[in-house]
């Protein structure tokens, strides 16, 4: 009787532990089949991530390409083939007057310097690794010296904080953004005073683009097709792990925050 | 009293783990480094407790001791495994009342009773640890290869071994009264110890060969 009372105990206890390392046996194996199905999704989600992020890179370089051919262009017909033009009249009058020659000659030495010169500078603009040699700082000032230049608009341009390293490519897609903005307030802004601004930080950049020119309904623009180029800044400061902030007030001016994380 | 292969295997693995970490103790996480020193502990604690239980038949100070540093030890482990700030914040916050409160239960118990309660509390945080560390690693698949992964290794072997522990003491008094034999639910229990620190000791051995060629924080 006592022999078959144990024997029943121990048949008890054998299918209740059977069963608890069967419960947590089978939730384990459960958990690691998700494991293994999320981590696939995981992978899937990077990879797009990474497609995405080099279709924007190649994009942001071609656009980098294109804008700069068509600035080339423009010099070479606005300043360097008038300087030519100025050049051929001044050797045209030569041999009417001795005095005169000399004098004219020396002035169409002078314009042949400027034209060499500025080829020389358009040539620089040709090498398209210019803008990893130097820093986001320095191609961004050189931006603003051109518009300064070209434009006559007042630009201030101030950094605070330890410049930090970026990667190569940040650096190309955020110098595109800044371009952008810039080119948004040549075209539509009619400003005279844009100020940029670099905040490096323990973990990010921060960089204001600021115009006082006539401002304009952002919501609206960035839902219309005529918001493009706003929603490539704030897609590309997304790409690379940051945002974009766009605030305007009609008649007072835009302003475009950045944040772009170190890592 | 005699000792027996079980009381020897146990220890044998639980010293062994510790071993290892030392030897390799440049290779370990913070997580391993601190299991390393607290299998050191269990060993110790465990052989005392054996000493004590041939020489005066009465070794429960030493448990007593022993859940408290336990406590500590577990709730470091999880500290460092996890890496989400919530829940360190979360794991240390529980561990020290925990720990608070046992240090209260046991100064309040007599000297010839177990702090069965709070062995009972402690299972249940572990399997809360544990379950934490899986959800965690749902939330941030990472990892390739799961079943290579150390963490995953060491908090099985902690649910499964706090689940059986947890119910093993829970039931013991109503179990051991109906019939069933103290001597093979212990035997249940002490299967469940080995399997605890064998599986700890592989996860041992999977950080040390995981940490071979990288450098150490």
């Amino acid at each position: 009787m006592q022999n078959a009372h144990e024997a029943y105990d121990y048949l008890v206890m054998f299918v209740s532990i059977s069963i608890l390392f069967l419960v947590l046996g089978t939730g384990i194996a459960v958990f690691v089949v998700y494991y293994y199905r999320k981590r696939r999704t995981y992978v899937k989600e990077k990879e797009e991530l990474r497609i995405l992020f080099e279709k924007s890179l190649l994009q942001a370089q071609l656009e980098m390409q294109e804008h700069t051919l068509n600035h080339i262009s423009g010099e070479i017909h606005d300043n360097v083939g008038q300087v030519l033009s100025l050049t051929k009249m001044q050797l045209n009058i030569l041999g009417e007057n001795d005095i005169l020659s000399r004098t004219t000659l020396q002035a169409a030495k002078d314009s042949l310097g400027k034209a060499m010169k500025d080829l020389r500078d358009l040539a620089k603009g040709l090498n398209t690794d210019r803008i990893g040699h130097f820093s986001l700082i320095e191609n961004a000032k050189d931006e603003l010296d051109r518009l300064h230049n070209s434009q006559f608009m007042e630009v201030l341009c101030a950094t605070t904080g330890v410049e930090h390293p970026i990667s190569e490519e940040k650096k190309l897609i955020t110098f595109r953004m800044i371009q952008e903005c810039l080119q948004n307030i040549l075209k539509h802004a009619n400003a005279r005073k844009i100020a940029l601004s670099f905040a490096y930080t323990d973990t990010s950049l921060n960089i204001t683009v600021q115009d006082d020119g006539e401002g304009f309904d952002v919501p609206a623009v960035i839902e219309s097709s005529k918001g493009l180029g706003l929603r490539n800044i704030v897609n590309r400061a997304s790409i690379v792990g940051g945002n974009a902030y766009i605030t305007s007030t009609l008649s007072k001016g835009t302003t475009v925050k950045i944040t772009i994380p170190y890592a | 009293m005699h000792l027996t292969a079980y009381d020897i295997i146990y220890r044998a693995i639980i010293l062994i783990g510790a071993l290892t970490g030392f030897l390799y103790w440049s290779r370990l996480s913070a997580a391993f480094r601190l299991l390393a020193l607290f299998l050191l502990y269990t060993f110790i604690s465990e052989s005392a407790a054996l000493y004590m239980a041939f020489t005066r038949n009465f070794n429960y100070s030493v448990f007593k001791v022993y859940l408290l540093v336990q406590i500590a030890f577990w709730g470091g482990v999880y500290f460092f495994l996890l890496t989400n700030k919530t829940a360190k914040k979360l794991t240390l916050a529980l561990s020290a009342a925990l720990w608070v409160i046992s240090c209260i239960y046991i100064f309040s118990l007599p000297e010839k009773k177990m702090p069965i309660i709070m062995i009972d509390v402690e299972s249940v945080l572990l399997i809360f640890f544990s379950i934490s560390y899986f959800y965690f690693l749902i939330r941030n698949p990472v990892e390739d290869n799961i079943l290579k992964l150390p963490g995953f290794w060491l908090s099985s072997s902690v649910l499964i071994y706090n689940c059986g522990s947890f119910i093993y003491i829970a039931s013991f008094n109503f179990l051991a009264n109906t019939g069933i034999t103290k001597i093979t639910l212990n035997n249940v229990h002490n299967a469940l110890n080995i399997f605890h620190y064998g599986v700890l000791l592989y996860a041992m051995l999977l950080q040390v060969k995981r940490r071979q060629y990288a450098k150490c924080p």
